[in-house]
């Protein structure tokens, strides 16, 4: 164990500044989030204090239904009045469709959060071990006591735990930041986003969310291993070679066989872990006695018929990583 | 005694390429053995198959291990030094350090430090802003400091200064050597060693030439220089392996011949390595 603990260490100190940095970029676009909160609440504060209210003309509360949101202030307690065709008439509808917005940016913050980090995290695996092929260390670990799966499991669990720990990280900075934004848009804003927010159970999301990650990365590692191949044997540019090949084999077998089959089960494939989202936001149903479920459960899809083949393409990818890292190819 | 390095017919080919052909070769522990010949013949491939670096065909057994199947248990029992920088060059020296203390149980810490400190590398420097020369001081001071019994060093001094080199083999025999201990150095360059080893072997084209102690070097090779008048005449007598010309004179190197029947017919000497060496590969110097 001991000595995975220190290889786990030496990718960290490796790419500590990516890591950090990657934090960094986050949180200014966290802090420009609340800034541009800060100058929308002050532009509706104003309005409140000038015009005694707050009309908001054609809000869209669903895909395709519009209303029109009249908010005033008296006292403490907030007034809403919503007019048109299918405006909600009961504190169940008008909190559902307070709700959306919400939790849309709930959703899209923490999925934001991940996409960024998944296309950092193609940079990692691709130079994985290109970089120490090119800087000849790879003799110098294989010239250490260490069996050479624990130096390559080291480095796709640094990979996993690198992706899963920093997206949950920063989505709960997120949650931190959204919460923040909502108190100083300030009443009645913080009022009804409070309504929304306090039926969501932060440890049942953050759990959800996990079951996500755990099984976007199942779904993702042939990809992650496939650039860590690439990374082993190619001269130069492993993450160019490592995408550009296999867009271009496909758009080449598209032209070659008049079909786009191969191009379209690739992107089936990799749509997968998006579409188990949709699936989840389609079927969760929100409301003031169920509480709010932002993600839904993901824990389910762990064990099926497409992470089997994750597993096992993985598996395939990775003895190929094995055997062409002991050749120890030099790069160009 | 049980050899420290056995190798039966261990054979490396790349294509058409026999890098090794057919090798065997025992190396008893306690012995500086040099491994020598010229560019290309084979001698890092030999010593990486040893380290199980690489694929081979044949059967090899180092310190009790097959190298390949058996390459962890066996670094842990081996340091190797390479002819090129090998050290992560992102590291600082001091991280470097502090991973091979968490990763190689026979490395002490105290004794690399302790041999830092005679050198000017600076331990929160990134081993990519060190010359060249320090690299290797560094990676000297690393492998010399981890508890092994076989040192593998594969042209160690390749593109240091003289001062360098002649400071990493006092170091290597100081610091390191004693009778439990081997060390297996790659070399072209064999004056620079030749007077450290026990043993030496030669290599070309993947094949061993020679495997011998220096005193069997010795006691089988002898120079014998001439008059050129008379090189005519003991060139049919003694027929040498090979010959040169030096200072109007003629030096014989001859193989397996009595020293006694050369008493009187000129100046009677033991060969350097290097001469045997360029006589085994059929050349003059």
């Amino acid at each position: 164990m001991k000595p995975l603990i220190v290889l786990l260490k030496r990718e960290w100190l490796e790419w500590q500044r990516v890591i950090i940095g990657t934090i960094l970029v986050i949180t200014f676009l966290n802090l420009l989030m609340l800034l541009s909160v800060s100058r929308g609440s002050d532009f509706f504060n104003q309005e409140l204090e000038e015009e005694g209210h707050i009309l908001l003309d054609d809000f869209q509360i669903n895909d395709d239904e519009e209303v029109d949101v009249d908010i005033r202030m008296n006292g403490s307690d907030v007034e809403i009045t919503i007019d048109g065709e299918n405006a909600p008439r009961s504190v169940e509808q008008i909190l559902s469709n307070v709700a959306a917005p919400v939790v849309f940016g709930l959703r899209i913050g923490m999925m934001g959060t991940f996409a960024f980090i998944l296309f950092l995290s193609m940079f990692y695996f691709s130079d994985a071990l290109y970089k120490e092929r090119a800087d000849n260390s790879t003799l110098f670990y294989r010239s250490l006591p260490v069996n050479d799966h624990l130096i390559l499991g080291s480095k796709i669990a640094a990979g996993l735990i690198g992706v899963i720990g920093l997206t949950l990280f920063l989505s709960i900075e997120y949650l931190v930041f959204l919460r923040i934004a909502i108190w100083i848009m300030g009443e009645p804003f913080t009022f009804l986003a409070g309504l929304v927010l306090g039926q969501v159970s932060y440890l049942r999301l953050i759990w959800d969310w996990f079951g996500y990650l755990i099984f976007a990365a199942i779904h993702m590692a042939p990809l992650a291993l496939f650039l860590m191949l690439v990374g082993s044997y190619v001269k130069g540019r492993p993450l160019l070679v490592g995408i550009g090949a296999p867009v271009l084999f496909s758009i080449s077998w598209a032209i070659i066989f008049q079909s786009a089959a191969f191009l379209i089960t690739i992107g089936k494939f990799f749509w997968g872990f998006n579409q188990v989202i949709i699936d989840q936001w389609e079927t969760i149903e929100n409301g003031l006695d169920t509480g709010i479920v932002a993600y839904g459960n993901f824990w389910a899809y762990i064990f099926n018929a497409d992470t089997a083949i994750s597993v096992l393409v993985s598996a395939l990818l990775y003895y190929g990583i094995w055997y062409v890292y002991r050749k120890n190819i030099p790069t160009g | 005694m049980s050899a420290l390095i056995e190798l039966k017919n261990i054979t490396k080919s790349y294509g058409d390429l026999k890098a090794l052909d057919a090798v065997n070769l025992q190396i008893p522990p306690g012995k500086i053995v040099g491994l020598v010949g010229p560019n290309g013949a084979g001698k890092t491939t030999l010593l990486r198959a040893i380290t199980g670096e690489l694929d081979y065909q044949g059967e090899a057994k180092v310190l009790d291990c097959e190298p390949r199947t058996q390459r962890a248990e066996l670094m842990g029992k081996t340091g190797v030094i390479h002819d090129i920088a090998v050290l992560p060059s992102w590291m600082k020296v001091k991280e470097l350090l502090n991973f091979l203390e968490g990763i190689h149980p026979g490395f002490h810490r105290d004794k690399a430090e302790s041999f830092l400190k005679s050198t000017t590398i600076p331990m929160d420097k990134k081993i990519k802003t060190l010359s060249k020369g320090m690299k290797t001081q560094l990676h000297l001071a690393v492998t010399l400091a981890a508890d092994t019994k076989l040192l593998i060093l594969d042209e160690p001094t390749h593109g240091l200064d003289i001062l360098f080199r002649k400071q990493l083999y006092t170091s290597v025999l100081e610091d390191y050597f004693d009778e439990g201990k081997s060390i297996l150095i790659s070399t072209h360059q064999i004056e620079e060693v030749e007077h450290i080893l026990s043993d030496v072997i030669f290599i070309n084209k993947g094949k061993i030439l020679l495997y011998a102690s220096i005193e069997e070097l010795g006691e089988r090779f002898t120079q014998l220089t001439i008059p050129a008048d008379q090189a005519d005449e003991l060139r049919e007598q003694l027929k040498p392996m090979s010959e040169y010309g030096i200072l109007g004179r003629r030096v014989f190197l001859l193989e397996n011949t009595e020293s006694k029947a050369l008493v009187g017919l000129g100046d009677i000497q033991t060969p350097s390595v290097a001469d045997i060496f360029v006589a085994l590969m059929g050349g003059e110097a």
